[in-house]
């Protein structure tokens, strides 16, 4: 018994690597279809959003790169569907310039899907949402921003003048969005608010990843934020409260199997140190 | 000489950390324009200095191979990825409307790929270091194995199938786990005012280099 | 005497003409009350509708519209902006109401053409709304006089139309006249004011709204230089271990011993964070001990510029070690910008050269796990050092040594031991208790009901 705990407590990295490709994999093929109960702090963002009339102008910065890809895209898609179905008037922009490329997946992606639930469907590009593309700066770019978003971005990624475009008819500063959402895998986030939205008086939710979840509490308290979509378990919340399962839904399984194992894994290692210390206290008074 | 390779870069960050302090609280234009026109040069010296980045690469991976060092082939194999997406980037890679470049193609096929996977490996990562580190060993460690046990369940669908749990999770990261954040955001902000009055004074001159 | 018999002739007479008068007086009475000529209205034929005796009362008119009177008006240049702002205040008016409206409107001359510039209605638009202007009376004067004054701030005109036809905004100029004037709609109707109100606006060389947070960063720097000017006098100051910074020797002795490289991060940030300032000052000191112990040091940098300031830094630190032939340039080089690129080569260095001593100091992010667990996995040594609150766990399970926070930024003073900055980790120490007896004063305030303390320490602007 002794050899296995002592086994067990220096466990080979290979077998709890093992383990954990199991726990992802075998949910995947037999799915469990746990229920998901969205949190408060996601429910606000999507209520915020709900109670928006249609046109509002509403922004989403999409400040992450392919890296993160897999905990924050479900929520950029998530975004672009409730502002598509509340036909409201969406600005996207993009600080981190490896990301550059995913919001027109996204649009392109959001778009074919509600095409297949609705054939009339249809959002104009340059009316009903425009993609500003990368700017360096960062801090610099949100206080052109306040001043006038066409003169931040020029042009859009189609390269035509943001000016010529309709959906800047009535919208052309930051204070005259409606609601922003900012989608961020580091820093850029505190800039938002500390630069952005704050001065500026936009009610903004944070979609961010789990990692980074509690540096966001701080701005929830003081009300600097609306909302935290946290992780990919904040994004499967946000589908659950849009009604369909996107990818963050399908891998709430594999998420939930993977931390039981962690935890079952701590409770016996914890258990078994202990027992172990118990049998060489034993050996050491006989 | 003397005066350029000690004197001249402290007084030079004086002035630049002085000014750059006291635009932060003058809202008139002039106070604006020095801001932001330290933030273009900022951007302009970054783009700039990929070119030493690129220089630094190239030369250090061409050593290993031309010296053949046990390993040069990754070099090799970093080299010819380097090039390829260089010449990709430049000659096919121009962003077009509605068009899919080859850049775009290497992107959504190669970068996204790999950079996800490399995220992907976080979640073993973290199963062998928790699995290591979380135990009981002593009063803190303890206290930090519940809490961290309480979250890893209770901030996962699975969780809600334990009463309670969940609601136990949400408090720890909107109390306890918000103040430790905010004591320690508080540490790092007064650190950071006194490492920039040092830095700003010239009592700090080793990020100069070139000795005290 | 014979009876009289009105006969029933006369009777008959009688009847009708008392019938046809009594009709005709009101037919006469319906052609008044319409005025038209119109029908007698009746309930039908065959029904005697009572002969009203006095006329009905005539319709009421709808009450005149009155319109508050707001006092006080007058038009100023917008404080703590750059010159680009007015704003026209006046006193809420007593007849306000939720039907009550405001515009604004603005032109360059006193005759005109005026364009609205800003409309809101009587429930908004006070002062403390606008708290990044006028941050005294939000502080100190709302309490007493809540929602009393109007504010319409002003920083655009309409200077024409674009190529599409739309007005084109422009933001106002400095120096130069502009003139308000205030119209009031109440209940649908609207009346202008005749009175012209002028103002320039002016550029403000000091953010009142900030005045708070100048004062503190003054008192914190002031405190952190007193302590320093303080440690040229007494030079022998405190300073509690740190168990990270005491390993510094004992992993590059290790390394030493091992004939094995140390490994050595300055973070994922460029030079302009304080965190790369400070892993640079740690390398200085590490490097020279490196060189004392002529051992071999490897510095993977991921930001070009942090490239160049290292480089100088380690030959720095060779050279005050008396070994300046040692110093090897390659041994500091760039890999990449890339975060989980520069994760993945790092990790390969690790797996290939084997350090028996790895640092990571500085700013990190997701990756930290990455480098950290590839380090545990060979059995190196490991120090880290960073004040990414978000990545300490990841380097507390899987270092031996972890520097939180303020410690890496300690750090410099707590190697070289000089005065100079031990007296400034003092200052920073004072300036973090005098923090925390704010903290408490204002909590006991607070419980007890003391609102506005909580306000004084917002950043308004």
């Amino acid at each position: 018994m002794k050899r296995f705990l002592e086994w067990f407590l220096v466990l080979d990295r290979r077998i709890i690597y093992t383990l954990v490709a199991l726990a992802v994999i075998v949910p995947l093929l037999f799915p469990l279809n746990l229920r998901i109960y969205p949190t408060p702090e996601v429910e606000s963002v999507h209520e915020s959003l709900n109670e928006l009339p249609a046109g509002s102008p509403v922004l989403v910065s999409v400040d992450f790169d392919p890296a993160a890809l897999p905990e924050l895209y479900p929520m950029l898609i998530s975004m672009l569907r409730q502002s598509f179905q509340q036909k409201l008037k969406v600005f996207i922009t993009c600080l981190w310039p490896n990301g550059v490329n995913l919001a027109p997946m996204a649009i392109d992606q959001v778009i074919t899907d509600m095409k297949k639930l609705d054939p009339e469907f249809d959002v104009v590009d340059g009316e009903d949402y425009v993609y500003l593309g990368y700017q360096p700066g960062t801090v610099l770019v949100m206080l052109k921003m306040a001043q006038d978003i066409r003169k931040a971005f020029p042009k859009d990624v189609a390269k035509r003048e943001t000016s010529t475009l309709p959906i800047f008819e009535d919208t052309w500063k930051l204070s005259q969005m409606k609601y922003m959402v900012m989608i961020e895998a580091g820093d850029t986030g505190d800039y938002w608010i500390v630069y952005g939205t704050t001065p500026n008086k936009v009610p903004v939710g944070a979609g961010v990843t789990g990692v980074m979840a509690p540096q966001y509490f701080p701005w929830l308290q003081a009300k600097q934020v609306d909302g935290i979509i946290a992780g990919l378990k904040g994004a499967a919340e946000w589908e659950v409260l849009l009604g369909y399962a996107g990818s963050a839904t399908k891998s709430m399984d594999p998420q939930s199997i993977v931390h039981a194992l962690i935890f079952l894994a701590i409770i016996l290692a914890n258990i078994f140190a202990f027992w172990l210390a118990a049998i060489k206290r034993k050996e050491e008074r006989s | 000489m003397q005066f350029f390779r000690r004197r001249f870069p402290i007084l030079l960050a004086f002035l630049a950390g002085i000014a750059m302090f006291f635009a932060q609280y003058v809202p008139a234009k002039p106070a604006q324009a020095l801001y932001s026109g330290f933030i273009d040069w900022t951007i302009i010296i970054a783009g700039f200095a990929g070119i030493f980045g690129i220089i630094s690469l190239t030369h250090y991976h061409m050593t290993k191979v031309r010296r053949r060092v046990p390993g040069y082939g990754f070099s090799v194999t970093t080299l010819t990825g380097f090039t390829v997406m260089l010449v990709i980037g430049l000659f096919f890679g121009i962003a077009q409307p509605n068009v899919k470049t080859a850049g775009d193609w290497m992107f959504l096929n190669l970068m996204i790929p790999m950079q996800a996977t490399m995220f992907a490996t976080l979640a073993f990562f973290i199963a062998s270091a928790a699995f290591r580190a979380f135990r009981a060993r002593t009063a803190e460690a303890s206290a930090l194995l519940v809490a961290g046990l309480i979250v890893i369940l209770g901030r996962v669908p699975i969780g809600h199938y334990i009463p309670k749990l969940t609601d136990l999770a949400a408090w720890i990261m909107a109390n306890p786990s918000m103040s430790a954040y905010r004591g320690i955001f508080l540490g790092v902000a007064l650190a950071g005012i006194a490492m920039s009055v040092r830095i700003i004074f010239g009592v700090e001159r080793t990020y100069m280099g070139g000795g005290d | 005497m014979a009876r009289l018999n009105l006969n029933r002739l006369t009777r008959i007479a009688v009847v009708l003409t008392a019938t046809v008068l009594f009709l005709l007086a009101r037919s006469a009475f319906a052609q008044e009350e319409t005025g038209e000529g119109a029908e007698p209205v009746g309930a039908g034929p065959g029904v005697l509708e009572p002969v009203p005796l006095t006329p009905p009362p005539a319709e009421e008119a709808p009450p005149p519209v009155v319109f508050p009177q707001p006092q006080n008006i007058h038009a100023t240049d917008l404080p703590n902006d750059n010159g680009t702002g007015v704003a026209l205040l006046f006193d809420k008016a007593a007849a306000e109401n939720d039907r009550t409206y405001y515009t604004v409107s603005i032109a360059l001359s006193a005759g005109g053409p005026f364009a609205e510039a800003t409309s809101f209605g009587a429930a908004g638009n006070f002062k403390e709304n606008f708290n990044k202007y006028y941050p005294g009376f939000y502080w100190f004067g709302r309490f007493r006089n809540p929602n009393t004054v109007h504010v319409a701030p002003i920083t655009e005109i309409v200077t024409g139309v674009d190529e599409q036809g739309r007005p084109k905004h422009e933001p106002l100029t400095t120096g130069k006249t502009y003139y308000l004037k205030l119209a009031i709609e109440q209940d649908g109707e609207t009346m202008e004011l005749p009175q012209v109100f002028e103002a320039v606006p002016k550029q403000d060389w000091f953010n009142t709204a900030l005045s708070n947070n100048f004062l503190f960063a003054v008192i914190f720097g002031a405190i952190i230089l007193f302590f320093i000017a303080r440690a040229r006098r007494d030079p022998n100051l405190f300073i509690r271990k740190i168990a990270g910074l005491e390993a510094v020797d004992e992993a590059i002795g290790r390394a030493t011993e091992m004939g094995k490289p140390i490994l050595y991060l300055n973070g994922m940030s460029d030079l302009s964070s304080l965190s790369t300032i400070a892993a640079l000052n740690i390398l200085g000191r590490v490097s020279r001990r490196v060189a004392n112990y002529e051992s071999q040091l490897t510095v993977p940098c991921r930001d070009p510029v942090v490239l160049t300031v290292a480089q100088e830094i380690v030959k720095q630190g060779y050279a005050d070690a008396g070994r300046p032939d040692a110093f090897n340039a390659d041994s500091i080089f760039f890999l990449t910008s890339d975060q989980f690129s520069y994760a993945a080569a790092v990790s390969g260095i690790m797996m290939r050269d084997r350090p028996s001593a790895n640092f990571f100091m500085g700013y990190y992010y997701a990756e930290s796990l990455i480098l950290a667990e590839t380090g545990a996995s060979t059995g190196a040594i490991q120090i880290a050092a960073t004040d990414s609150a978000t990545q300490l766990p990841f380097f507390i399970t899987t270092c031996d040594y972890t520097l939180i926070g303020e410690e890496l930024y300690a750090s410099s003073a707590y190697l070289s031991r000089e005065p100079l900055l031990l007296g400034s980790l003092k200052g920073q120490d004072m300036g973090k208790a005098f923090m925390m007896i704010v903290l408490l004063v204002c909590t006991i305030l607070l419980t007890c009901g003391v609102v506005f303390v909580k306000e004084l320490f917002r950043a308004l602007g």
